[in-house]
């Protein structure tokens, strides 16, 4: 009888080998395409490149953490600023997701006559390139001709500075206008994970004359919790990036009244070609994204679908 | 030449060993069961002879050849899946010729084969549909038309009845016995079942926990049980075991258990468990000398087989009873022949050859 | 008298019912109504005759009278509109999502059915790299493509389109595969077939769906995309539809010139709606692979 003389691990390896060649392609777009360009950000924020003359320092020199000290000890305390703006943002934008989201999706929950015709309609917002939407709401939120001011002058009110005035007004515009871009997701999401709730459980407790408020909390909640949990801080962590909405509307304005990270770190870089300044803002939202997302993703089980 | 044999067999998974040393061979033509509660390693053995599984110690060898290093694709073997694994996207004539052209077997031939097959299973008639549309015993017909196709070496089969319902069970059972006897091909054949085992088997390989615990006939498997283990997993209702001690005294050696006192020998003095099946064990309404008295708990009736079972001072017994008139609470007495007990070793739980007598 | 008051609270709770099914419907007609109008004012503005500064709350309701085909004829008279805007997205969406659905399929299919060692940590890894955000890597790209003088040329904006999706529609792809029993390749093996012969002739048939989903979702970052465009597009010739709109909104709400608008609207429409009607077609698929993939704004 002839054996084969072959390790055993040169036959695995001749078996698996094709597990590499087929990550080959996203190893090589990582390290590229992600992992270089994410060291060269780190990079750029530690020399100088913008369009100030700084005294005897020419462009593209190494600098240290001058530029850290810069953004921290400026006279204007913008890195404050742009922290709470982009917290704000996304928390305000996600507890309004997950309230209307959850709100609708337990009343598309109940048996009701033309239920799936109201899910498709409201799916709209959704469907829509949001790029697209987002320039229309910039127009209806217009305060001469815009659309919203003239449905608020049919009710006596007088029309709002949505994209120039106080605190309330513009962050109120920019609110309305993230929630009806995303609040069907939400809807649908939760909607999809309170029908994956086994029907009997609730007709067991409701038998046991467990109020609908008990259902809620004792059935409901803990089946969708994870669910709502992962995509709260999956939103959390894209709304505080999220670009287009602030950026078209009001750009960060007026003022830095609505500035985030990622919309001034595109108009330092693009408008005003601080491109180390922009380097050095995109290094601090990062870390605070790492500070956020590790944690979360680690010590929950909220992504266990990653690992499966 | 279709033989199997496997040569000192270990499968580690990381901490759990699911193969531990098993050495067997299936002879051309044979059909053997390989029995054993579930999570006892009897998938990871067969997939090992398919080649989807590599064992991390040992040999496999299909016919002559040392296989160890051969692709599934090369193996020359058939599998039926538990779950029958019928490709959910092609109709069920492009799932029973998948493995033909795999190969490129001629257009032809392929199609001449798969007609062939199909009227063999009754399945002709829904070649034209996809998986999705048929019954579960339908599909386990494709999945058994897609091995049978492709005529290879060896058959083998993972649990592929349990998934019907019991009437279809068993008469798949016997067609599928009889489709061996047609064809005389090797055939190895994953259960958990021992009525699946005992009437399809030429030989049964009964696996604890990765370890070939008896490889020999059904009858032989029945009869003498070479472990405990397989005392108590082949036969229905389980063999009863009780546990006692071989003590030599003044008067001879004798098996003692707290109810019960025997002859014995054939052992050295030590801790035993006598096994006696429910069929062997007599039950009567009156005392009679060295019986046990016993309480009813109850009757099982499954309608041709009535179970009793019965509390005594140390513990249970089930037995096997024709009559269905015990009530619960009525005191009965059993006895048994000493000739139909079984031993094994208290520890090991190895048959010994202990004989006892009254 | 327990039988009246036992039909008493029957007619209560059926009072209750009937009142929370009405304020279920008015709440989703109000939500429905909020969720609709801003569409229906593309495309009702978008065909209306009337200029922007005149609109009136009354001039929104439907009117056979007030309708127009200017603003389309307007759009699409101009040949630029196919020549360039059209011609360009159409490029960089198609070409993103070809070679983004390849890389999203074999990366997939790697994680979800090697068990290669270091798996884990290196999906952690791919979780870490995505909180860096994907808007600012336009800074080092800027710099990476004007060294390799790909600054205004298609290749460079193809090649960051196509990784952009990668990892998004990769997990996509991997949750799916994950779905699809083992056996089924296995089977494939035993039947004669190669790993890759198991995986084109079972998985890749098997994942049709989600490989549609997939080119959907990586051709629509591209199709929208302004800031890579605005960033590396510097001539005429690359231009797209996205920043065409761009431009044409920017005239419409600094100039107020009412018709500009009526061309904006009919843009957006022609731009948006038919990835609108592709999205609600695939709605089951994208909602399911969603829900674990991550989350689209
Ligand atoms: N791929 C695997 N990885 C880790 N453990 C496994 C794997 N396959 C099987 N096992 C373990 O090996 C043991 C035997 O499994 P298996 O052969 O499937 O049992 P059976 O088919 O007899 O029910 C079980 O404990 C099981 O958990
Ligand atoms: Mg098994």
């Amino acid at each position: 009888m002839a054996h084969i003389e072959e390790k055993p691990f040169l036959f695995r390896l001749k078996r698996e080998w094709p597990a590499y060649l087929y990550l080959l392609p996203m190893l090589v777009v990582l390290l590229l395409l992600t992992i270089y360009p994410i060291s060269l950000t780190f990079y750029y924020s530690l020399t100088f490149n913008g369009p100030l003359p700084a005294p005897g320092i020419p462009p593209n020199t190494y600098v240290g953490l001058r530029n850290y000290n810069i953004i921290g000890t400026s006279d204007l305390p913008l890195t404050e600023t742009l922290i709470m703006n982009s917290f704000f943002w996304a928390t305000a934008s996600i507890v309004i997701f997950i309230a209307v989201g959850l709100g609708l999706a337990a009343i598309l929950n109940q048996p009701l006559r033309g239920k799936t015709v109201y899910r498709t309609l409201l799916l709209f917002p959704w469907a829509m390139p949001a790029f697209i939407t987002i320039l229309t709401w910039s127009n209806m939120l217009n305060f001469n001709f815009g659309i919203i001011n003239a449905i608020l002058g049919l009710f006596s009110i007088p029309p709002v500075q949505w994209t120039t005035g106080g605190f309330w007004a513009v962050w109120g515009g920019l609110l309305l206008m993230n929630t009806w871009l995303s609040f069907p997701y939400y809807m649908v999401v939760f909607l999809a994970a309170m029908q994956s709730i086994p029907k009997d459980l609730y007709e067991s407790a409701e038998i046991d004359g467990a109020s609908i408020l008990y259902r809620f909390t004792h059935i409901t909640v803990p089946y969708i919790g994870s669910t709502v949990g992962f995509v709260a801080l999956m939103g959390w962590l894209f709304t505080f990036n999220n670009f287009y909405p602030i950026y078209l509307v009001t750009a960060g304005g007026p003022g830095n009244l609505t500035s985030i990270f990622v919309v001034r770190v595109f108009q330092e870089a693009f408008e005003r070609s601080h491109y180390s300044l922009a380097a050095t803002y995109t290094v601090i939202d990062f870390i605070i994204m790492l500070f956020v997302a590790i944690p979360a993703i680690k010590y929950t089980r909220l992504s266990e679908g990653w690992f499966k | 030449m279709a033989t199997v044999r496997l040569e000192h067999i270990t499968k580690k998974f990381g901490e759990t060993t699911a193969v531990d040393d098993i050495s067997l061979t299936v002879n051309d033509g044979e059909f053997v069961v390989l029995l054993g509660p579930s999570g006892c390693g009897k998938t990871t053995t067969l997939r090992i002879v398919s080649g989807l599984e590599v064992q991390s110690e040992g040999h496999v060898y299909i016919g002559d050849r040392v296989v160890d290093n051969v692709e599934p694709k090369d193996r020359n073997v058939a599998m039926v899946f538990q779950s029958y694994a019928l490709y959910p996207h092609l109709k069920i004539y492009d799932n029973i010729a998948f493995g033909l052209k795999a190969r490129h077997v001629p257009r032809a031939e392929i199609i001449k084969k798969v007609n062939e097959t199909a009227k063999m299973l009754q399945i002709h008639q829904l070649l034209d549909r996809k998986p999705a549309a048929l019954s579960g015993g339908q599909r386990q017909r494709v999945a058994l038309a897609r091995a049978l196709v492709r005529d290879p070496e060896v058959f083998l089969l993972d649990e592929p009845l349990s998934n019907l319902d019991a009437k279809l069970r068993a008469a798949t059972r016997i067609e599928i016995k009889n489709l061996h006897l047609r064809l005389r091909k090797t055939m190895v054949y994953v259960t958990h079942d021992q009525v699946e085992a005992m009437t399809l088997a030429d030989k049964i390989a009964v696996i604890n926990q990765g370890k070939l615990l008896q490889f020999a006939s059904p009858m032989e498997v029945f009869m003498k049980p070479a472990h405990r283990f397989v005392g108590d997993f082949v036969g229905y209702p389980s063999m009863n075991m009780l546990g006692g001690e071989l003590e030599e005294t003044a008067a001879g050696t004798f098996f003692f258990t707290p109810a019960i006192r025997m002859k014995a020998s054939g052992a050295q003095a030590g801790k035993y468990i006598l096994g006696i099946r429910p069929e062997d064990i007599v039950v009567s309404k009156s005392s009679s000398k060295g019986s046990l008295e016993c309480t009813v708990r109850g009757l099982e009736r499954t309608g041709s087989d009535n179970y009793l079972f019965l509390d005594y001072s140390e513990g249970g017994i089930v037995a096997s009873v024709t009559g269905p008139d015990y009530s619960a609470g009525e005191k009965v007495y059993v006895t048994f022949d000493p000739a139909n007990a079984h031993f094994f070793d208290a520890v090991t739980g190895a048959a010994v050859p202990l004989s006892a007598s009254i | 008298m327990k039988l009246p008051s036992f039909f008493g609270s029957r007619r209560k709770r059926l009072k209750s019912r009937i009142v929370s099914r009405i304020l279920s419907h008015f709440a989703l007609i109000v939500a429905t109504l909020f969720a609709l109008f801003p569409i229906y004012f593309i495309f009702w503005t978008s065909i209306l005759k009337i200029q922007l500064a005149a609109i009136s709350l009354s001039s929104l309701i439907p009117n056979l009278a007030l309708i127009t085909l200017y603003n389309y004829n307007y759009v699409l008279s101009d040949p630029t509109f196919f020549t360039i805007y059209l011609k360009n997205s159409l490029i960089f969406g198609l070409s993103a999502a070809g070679v983004g659905l390849v890389l999203a399929l074999f990366t997939g299919y790697a994680l979800s059915r090697f068990t290669f060692p270091g798996r884990k940590p290196f999906i952690y890894f791919i979780i870490a790299l995505m909180q860096f955000p994907g808007t600012m890597l336009v800074i080092p790209y800027f710099f990476m493509f004007k060294e390799l003088n790909l600054i205004n040329t298609y290749l460079g904006l193809i090649i960051p389109y196509s990784a952009g999706s990668i990892v998004f529609t990769g997990i996509l792809v991997k949750n799916y595969i994950d779905s699809i029993p083992e056996d089924l390749e296995e089977a494939a093996l035993v039947d004669g077939e190669t790993k890759t012969g198991a995986f084109t002739k079972v998985i890749i048939p098997l994942i049709k769906p989600i490989l549609g989903l997939g080119v959907l979702l990586a051709f629509i970052g591209p199709y929208t995309d302004f800031i890579l465009a605005r960033a590396f597009i510097t001539g005429n010739s690359l231009q797209t539809l996205a920043l065409r709109l761009y431009s044409v909104s920017s005239i419409s709400s600094s100039g107020g010139a009412a018709i500009d608008y009526g061309v904006f609207s009919a843009f957006s429409f022609l731009m948006g709606i038919p990835i609108l009607i592709i999205y609600l077609i695939f709605q089951k698929y994208i909602i399911s692979g969603l829900t674990l993939g991550g989350v689209k704004g």
